[in-house]
């Protein structure tokens, strides 16, 4: 029984634990459904962490906000702005071109352009019919592309640019919804052709594309407008408004003379013409300030239609064309070979017997000099004298010239796509090398570099940068621009040799008799250099002239040249000459230049031999004026007698009758190629023979070879007296009588202190003959 | 027990604040809407004004119904068998925007899935007042709980209405987080949702980089990237003080749904950092005083009910403003009181009265 109890006992010990888990189970699981505190707190911390949680993303989400809206606000505009406006930009009207005296040479005309809002357009085909019905040239292709620009999905489109006003009234009268106008300017060239390479032109959307248009663009161009087009997603447009106001351009002011240029362009048409030449072109500098007067290439293009344009016509051949100098360059040999004083003018120089041999190279003459001055050398262009001398220079010294005078380096900003030349670095110059460029071969240059050149010889010794840009004028302000000094390239009293040197150029050298004018001295260099046509030398020359009017106190440098004449013969004097003696002689006249030597005797023209006017004038003369009181009894068609008159007085009768006169040789008339009494018209062309009475033909021994060869080849106009005028040298195309040239008079002269003033241009070196 | 009955009425005024801004924000909002409907811009905000009356009449009587009637099973299971019906109904209606959310009712638009939401809210707080002790336990609690907002969200899911589905979830969740449930499945879900944060954490630096990336608005703009694009493009321009009312641009078919579920973008745009911050501050009274309420509730149905209602507001709230800014993935869910659209605003607002009623009965210790 012991046992049994204690079993039960032990039973119940073990069923008591089992109890007493359960029932502690019991009152903790009783205890769980907590009484009112308990379940309150459960929850209020619960919902405490809940609070907690919610507060911290709450706070992520104003912190996010502080992000997007302050933070990173401006980054967000910019990405909306990107997409909800469209800009447009309105081209500001384009500043004039004027030339030096305000005559306009460019301008802008505003015309409307008509635009489209293609997403306000249900029927695009249908409206683009409409439109097209009221518009100027508009066919089928073009009716199908505005047809398509107004169906793309866009706030903007062109419907035509540019319309003219009475086409914008009749798309206006339409009343279509989504078709709006602008004002957008076109622009225009009233003189079409005249100084088109220097100009330029401008494209469609009003940029500068060539010349002045394109290099002071951002001057001329003015500040653009801008319309904004705000749009919804779908492109809707909500609103426009101008951001903006265009600002118009600058008016530049050009340093151009348009007169000059237009006489300018008609002069190289014509030597074009006359020789059959393929291109010809012409700078005028004021050499004191470096300005352009006129700067023209023929051929030429209209920038009005410059899409039409050659590209032959586009080039600015002044800048944009290189040319070998030739002759012309023996200037600069004899700036440095006067400045370091290897040579001086008088020094005499074995010009031998036309040629001379440089290793295996023959360097020859046109004609067989013998000994001469250094003077004479460049007057009369020997090449052996020039090469001699320029062997003593050495390739360092006249490399250095070369440079000084501003070859091998661009001029000035004011021109695009401006040559820079070439010149050779003096390291790779043989004295073969050295030989040609003394004497303007392997040296490359512009046109416009020739004219800073001389215009430097011309001011005392002073290279100036060339400008085209006389002034800007914006808001009321006007801006000049400035004469600016690159260097010195030769002293003041070299200048003054170089100068009296060209003069006798024209007055006895190889321009003589081509580039005289009356009343005035003038200072000139020629060159007939070899083309040079795909690195070859080719058979045909660019006969070229450069010089200065007056040569004293100059006004003008003017450079010409005219490439390959096919007519005509070649050489610079004959084909270049003339041309840089019409234009010089205009020049002068128009801007009244002050003659600086004797004019010839004044002529009265009276219209009626027989009125009362003219006696009285007759009997007003003293006879110390010596006036020749010409009849023009020619009225209207009947050619009159001219023979013993002067070259003045004949031509002022043809002018009277509204013939042009061309003149050849000088003195009085001998012949005219319109016989007396013959009937004419106006606008005929009478050339005059001239010649010394009594006509005593001096056919010297010496006459320059090279000027007869040309005045034969140039036909009847020049061979009848070519080779006496040559000969003489020093008479002028004037026709005064002798005595006249046989006292230098000192006033134009006085006070300068040139050393060749004894010689300059007075009968007395008549004596000292060159030969 | 004697006290006066007073409602909370901090908690009136910023739901008061709310309807009244969404009147006038849906007016804004709608414009670029209407212009794409041909229909009178005002016609949203008028309707939006209707449900808004409609609305507060339903509050003032849930107001004053005390809320333990609602606790009857008759109302309960009434309440989820029509839900359910209704949801299932729903599957075969029209199809709009290509889901079936909506019932047409007289031309008026119900959306049963909002009131699935108050179905689930009566049916768990119900369920935890009674067996809170046993919250944890599967079969009991969890199981029926489960069941009943798993089959809810299943229909949802259907419709597909994503948004809501989730919101239910998390309205339910915080329910039975407040009624104590281990930390251990709260955990477990964290571990389970992990994969889900990632592909949000990596679409949120993808969607970044494509921000600040050129920006072509015809470049697929039915991609919830570009929704979300122009949702912060729209906030950001706001600034500090917005563009000013009716002015903003965003609005106009480059925000989606602008006056529904992307409202606070437009909000953002046109009243700036204040008035969007204004906005997140309502929520945060209504979360203030929802919880103080839960906390200081009469008893354990009072509080569950008013954790699931703060909750039902104030978790959409933020959901659907973090996805307007970005910080959730794209989602449509509509911004509690302010998206126009008649029967969030009616939950929302029977939801809010109930809340009020609770608040009314708050223990002498609360």
């Amino acid at each position: 029984m012991a046992d049994s109890n204690k079993r039960r006992e032990a039973f119940a010990a073990a069923f008591n634990i089992h109890r007493l888990i359960r029932d502690a189970r019991r009152t903790a699981a009783a205890d769980r459904p907590p009484p009112a505190r308990a379940w309150r707190d459960l929850v209020r911390s619960r919902v405490t962490v809940l609070a907690c949680f919610l507060a911290c993303w709450a706070t992520a989400i104003e912190a996010r906000l502080l992000y997007l809206q302050v933070l990173a606000h401006d980054d967000l505009v910019t990405l909306a702005e990107r997409q909800q406006n469209q800009t447009v930009q309105a081209a500001a009207k384009r500043g004039d071109l004027v030339d030096r005296n305000g005559h306009v040479l460019a301008y802008s005309v505003d015309g409307d352009t008509i635009y489209a809002v293609p997403s306000d357009i249900e029927a695009p085909e249908l409206v683009a019919a409409r439109v097209c019905a009221v518009l100027d040239d508009c066919r089928r292709t073009e009716q199908a592309e505005i047809a398509g620009r107004l169906a793309r999905n866009s706030a903007f489109a062109y419907v035509k640019r540019r319309a003219s006003p009475e086409e914008a009234r009749r798309v206006a009268a339409l009343g279509i919804d989504g078709i709006g106008f602008h004002k957008e300017s076109r622009r225009y060239y009233p003189n079409r052709e005249l100084a088109a390479q220097l100009i330029g032109y401008v494209g469609v959307d009003n940029v500068g594309l060539a010349g002045v248009e394109a290099s002071y663009d951002k001057v001329i161009r003015g500040r653009p407008g801008r319309l904004i087009f705000q749009h919804d997603a779908r492109r809707r447009v909500l609103l426009s408004r101008i951001e903006q106001p265009p600002t118009a351009g600058a008016t530049v002011e050009l340093t151009i003379d348009a007169h000059l240029q237009h006489l300018v362009e008609r002069e190289l048409r014509a030597v074009v013409d006359r020789h059959a030449a393929t291109a010809a072109t012409a700078v005028i500098m004021d050499p004191h300030t470096g300005e352009i007067l006129a700067m023209a290439s023929a051929p030429t293009f209209n920038p009005n239609a410059f899409r039409d344009a050659s590209k032959d016509g586009l080039r600015n051949r002044v800048v944009q064309n290189i040319y070998e100098p030739g002759s012309m360059f023996k200037i600069v040999t004899a700036a440095a070979a006067l400045t370091e004083q290897v040579v001086s003018l008088d020094e005499l120089i074995d010009c031998g017997p036309g040629y001379m041999l440089l290793g295996k190279r023959r360097i020859s003459d046109v004609h067989r000099y013998g000994v001469m001055s250094f003077e004479d050398v460049i007057v009369k262009s020997s090449n052996v004298g020039t090469v001699k001398v320029a062997l003593q220079l050495g390739p360092e010294t006249l490399g250095r010239y070369a440079r000084r005078f501003g070859f091998g380096r661009v001029t000035s900003k004011d021109f695009l796509g401006e040559e820079p030349g070439i010149v050779w670095p003096p390291a790779k110059l043989t004295d073969s090398g050295l030989a040609s460029m003394s004497i303007g071969y392997q040296v490359s240059v512009t046109p416009l570099q020739m004219a800073a050149a001389v215009s430097s010889v011309a001011n005392g010794g002073e290279l100036l940068t060339p400008r085209i840009v006389r002034a800007v004028a914006a808001n009321g302000q006007r801006r000049e621009t400035t004469r600016q000094v690159v260097r010195r390239t030769v002293p003041p009293a070299v200048a003054a040799q170089l100068t009296a040197t060209m003069e006798q150029v024209v007055e006895r050298g190889t321009l003589a008799h081509f580039s005289q004018i009356d009343g005035y001295t003038i200072a000139g260099k020629t060159g007939t250099p070899r083309r040079v046509e795909g690195g070859r030398y080719a058979g045909s020359y660019n006969p070229l002239v450069v010089g200065f009017a007056p040569s004293r106190n100059p006004r003008f440098t003017i450079v010409v040249v005219v490439e390959s004449p096919q007519k005509g013969g070649y050489y610079g004097a004959p084909i270049a000459g003339p041309v840089f003696k019409q234009i010089a002689e205009t020049a002068l006249r128009a801007n009244g230049v002050p003659r600086n030597i004797d004019p010839s005797p004044r002529v009265l023209v009276a219209r009626d031999e027989s009125s009362s006017d003219t006696a009285a004038v007759r009997a007003s003369m003293t006879t110390s004026d010596v006036p020749r009181i010409i009849a023009a009894s020619a009225r209207n068609g009947v050619m009159p007698d001219l023979s013993g008159m002067s070259a003045r007085e004949a031509t002022r009768v043809l002018a009277s009758l509204g013939l042009l006169a061309r003149l050849s040789g000088d003195g009085a008339v001998l012949r005219q190629s319109i016989a007396p009494g013959q009937r004419v018209d106006r606008g005929e062309v009478c050339t005059l023979s001239l010649g010394r009475m009594p006509l005593e033909p001096e056919r010297e021994p010496g006459a320059v070879v090279a000027e007869r060869k040309v005045a034969e080849a140039s036909g009847a106009e020049a061979s009848a007296d070519g080779d006496d005028a040559v000969g003489r040298g020093f008479s002028r195309a004037d026709g005064a009588p002798a005595s006249n040239d046989g006292a230098p008079k000192g006033a134009p002269y006085g006070g300068a202190p040139y050393r060749s003033l004894g010689r300059g241009g007075g009968a007395g070196d008549a004596g000292r003959d060159p030969r | 027990m004697a006290r006066k009955l007073k409602a909370d009425k901090l908690l009136f005024l910023a739901v008061v604040v709310l309807v009244a801004l969404s009147a006038v924000m849906v007016y804004s909002a709608s414009t670029g809407a209407a212009i794409d409907q041909t229909g009178p811009s005002y016609q949203l905000m008028f309707r939006q004004l209707t449900w808004g009356v409609i609305g507060f009449f339903l509050l003032a009587i849930t107001m004053r119904l005390d809320y333990r009637t609602w606790q009857s099973p008759a109302v309960i299971w009434t309440a989820v068998l029509v839900v359910a019906i209704a949801l299932v109904a729903v599957l075969f209606g029209r199809e709009i925007n290509g889901t079936r959310r909506w019932f047409a009712v007289g031309g008026i638009g119900i959306q049963p899935s909002e009131f699935a939401k108050l179905a689930a809210i009566l049916f768990t707080g119900d369920l935890l007042a009674r067996r809170m002790e046993r919250v944890n336990d599967v079969t009991g609690t969890l199981l029926p709980i489960g069941l009943v907002t798993g089959l809810f969200t299943i229909l949802i899911l259907l419709e597909p209405d994503f948004g809501t589905a989730i919101t239910l979830l998390v309205i339910v969740g915080m329910m039975l987080f407040a009624a104590g449930l281990d930390y251990r499945y709260l955990f477990g879900v964290g571990l389970a949702a992990l994969p889900a944060l990632y592909m949000a954490l990596i679409s949120a630096d993808y969607r970044r980089r494509r921000l600040f990336a050129f920006l072509d608005p015809w470049d697929d703009p039915l991609d919830s990237d570009f929704q979300l694009i122009q949702s912060l493009i729209s906030v950001g321009t706001g600034g500090v003080t917005g563009r000013g009312f009716m002015e903003g641009v965003q609005k106009l078919s480059y925000v989606p749904f602008p006056h529904t579920d992307f409202i606070y973008a437009v909000i953002g745009e046109e009243l700036g950092l204040i008035g969007a911050s204004g906005v997140l501050l309502c929520f945060g009274v209504i979360l203030w005083r929802g919880l103080r309420i839960a906390m200081s509730a009469q008893d354990r149905f009072g509080a569950f009910l008013a954790a699931g209602l703060t909750a039902l507001v104030a978790a959409q709230a933020f959901v659907n403003m973090s996805v307007v800014l970005g910080l959730l993935p794209t989602k449509g869910i509509p911004l509690p009181f302010v998206s126009a659209g008649g029967s969030s605003l009616l939950v929302n607002l029977i939801g809010m009265g109930i809340l009020l009623n609770v608040s009314q009965h708050a223990s002498a210790d609360g």
